[in-house]
């Protein structure tokens, strides 16, 4: 972190740049066929042609607003789940071990359910994101209030704040930093669940490119799809969830240089 | 008003704590009750720093934290002003060894926390918390996140915050303790200060005999198993006192002297 954001951003570019240099050195090669082994170039170009079939833009609208609509449930399910969990302790002995259970299972294992409950609706969508990710915010969000130092709850009450505010100014607040990287975790198993659930049962998505790149043997679409995939994944978390955890970590001086116990 | 003992330095006020025959003894997980504190009475006036002194597991620390609340008293009673204890509140405000400041929230926001109830207006909120880091020479810092102060300006931090919602009493537990020394010299003279200026009723608790003489106007001295107050001493120096003042030191031999008796 203290070499500064400049020289780790120039690493992080040549790094990507030599990356793409091998690729290409390999695939023109030609060790293996091109319909198996494609160069970024024809990833590329194959990413334009459906850009220009009026294939790529929609397919990204759509997975993304699946996702959002269905994480935002999602979150807002485990923030609730998660702050019962962190201030009742038998709730969190039971659903705890439950939703350390559950997390055994792929996010891609809830799809057949969903194809059987809600056939191929979009509701099946935001049941699997939902069900991938709700479960990582309440953990993170219970540990987070858990660990809460309990000199805070203390000052808390001695300076009079009433029972019914002690959840909004005290222990969300408290548990911010964990609650946030419980969301982060969250996106990204919804992101899976959303892009497993589109592979399977959808006309439309990142999901359903990736699945008809493979019904037609393109190997340059699936790749090129699984690129998007990532990007557009990381994109959000990073603009969404990057501000926000920056912000607080300057805030609360969770840095690593610093020593919070001083 | 009551007059019946008068003070040696002249001005007579009312009695505001009363402890009256309060113990308090604790459960243990194998069903065993261990005294901590055997019945202590004591009376508080208005505007006196009284210090809680003694070893560790004396009792002190126990007393405090029933007079703020956060603790029951087995038998026996607290009333503040006539009013009994029995949960914690802003007329009995507790400052922390470990400062307790919300990291959540910049300095000048921690200070304006305990005002929520008493000022409606966001605005008239901040101007008071204002005033208070004024008295403690905070107010460049207002912005500061609590992180990047050191630990004197912290606990500096820690008095406005108790300060600003006006307390009836104040409780203080060591708050000093971590911090080294010229800092905790500079919070010796800062302490007498806010005391004579607000005139506020505080009980200050520590294990160190001569911060006890330093800062107290009495002290009551802990001791034993379940603690109990041993003895009481009033402290009858001019204000500010310096920490290495020879008599400052006398009156720390002394308080040393009735611990060790008690002890044999």
């Amino acid at each position: 972190m203290k070499s500064g954001p400049k020289k780790s951003g120039w690493l992080v570019v040549s790094f990507y740049c030599s990356l793409l240099i091998i690729w290409e050195a390999l695939a023109s090669l030609r060790i293996a066929p091109d319909y198996l082994f494609p160069s970024p170039v024809e990833v590329i170009h194959r990413l334009i042609e459906l850009a220009q079939d009026n294939l790529l833009w929609p397919s990204i609208k759509t997975t993304l607003l699946r996702m959002v609509f269905g994480f935002l449930l999602a979150a807002a399910i485990g923030l609730v789940v998660g702050i019962a969990m962190g201030t009742n302790w038998a709730i969190n002995k039971t659903l705890k071990s439950l939703f350390l259970g559950l997390q055994m299972l792929p996010t891609a294992a809830w799809v057949p359910l969903s194809l059987l409950i809600f056939g191929l609706s979009d509701k099946g969508f935001y049941f699997v994101v939902i069900m991938s990710s709700t479960s990582a915010v309440a953990i993170a969000t219970a540990d987070g209030i858990l660990n809460i130092p309990p000199i805070y709850l203390r000052a808390a009450r001695t300076l009079g704040t009433p029972q019914w505010a002690m959840y909004g100014r005290v222990i969300v607040p408290a548990s911010l930093p964990n609650v946030v990287t419980g969301l982060k975790l969250g996106w990204t198993l919804g992101w899976h669940g959303a892009v497993s659930a589109e592979l399977i049962k959808s006309s439309i998505g990142l999901g359903f490119l990736l699945y008809m790149g493979r019904e037609l043997n393109d190997a340059a679409q699936v790749i090129g799809i699984m690129m998007l995939t990532i990007v557009f994944g990381l994109f959000l978390d990073r603009f969404l969830f990057g501000i926000i955890e920056a912000k607080i970590r300057r805030r609360w001086g969770l840095t690593g240089e610093e020593d919070l116990s001083a | 008003m009551t007059n019946d003992t008068p003070q040696s330095h002249g001005n007579v006020s009312e009695i505001t704590l009363v402890v009256d025959c309060v113990a308090k003894s604790f459960e243990t997980t194998s069903q065993k009750t261990v005294p901590a504190l055997a019945p202590v009475s004591m009376e508080i006036r208005k505007g006196e720093l009284v210090v809680f002194v003694g070893p560790s597991g004396c009792g002190k620390s126990t007393l405090l934290n029933l007079i703020a609340g956060f603790i029951q008293p087995t038998t026996g009673r607290i009333a503040l002003d006539g009013k009994e204890v029995t949960a914690p509140g802003r007329d009995r405000l507790m400052m922390f060894q470990e400062h307790g400041l919300f990291p959540w929230l910049n300095v000048l926001d921690n200070v304006s926390y305990g005002l929520k109830r008493s000022l409606r207006h966001p605005k008239a909120r901040r101007e008071k918390a204002r005033s208070f880091l004024r008295m403690m020479h905070l107010q460049e810092y207002e912005k500061a996140n609590i992180h990047e102060l050191s630990g004197g300006m912290k606990q500096r931090v820690a008095l406005a915050r108790a300060l600003a919602p006006d307390p009836r009493l104040l409780l203080i537990d060591e708050p000093f303790s971590a911090l080294d020394t010229v800092v905790r010299l500079e919070l010796y003279e800062e302490l007498q200060r806010i005391h004579q200026q607000t005139h506020k009723t505080i009980i200050f608790v520590t294990h160190e005999m001569q911060e006890a003489a330093c800062l107290g106007d009495r002290i009551m001295v802990f001791s034993g198993s379940p603690g109990s107050v041993i003895h009481e001493m009033r402290i009858d120096l001019p204000r500010p006192r310096n920490y290495s003042d020879p008599q400052v030191q006398s009156y720390a031999q002394e308080l040393i002297a009735r611990l060790k008796e008690n002890r044999t």
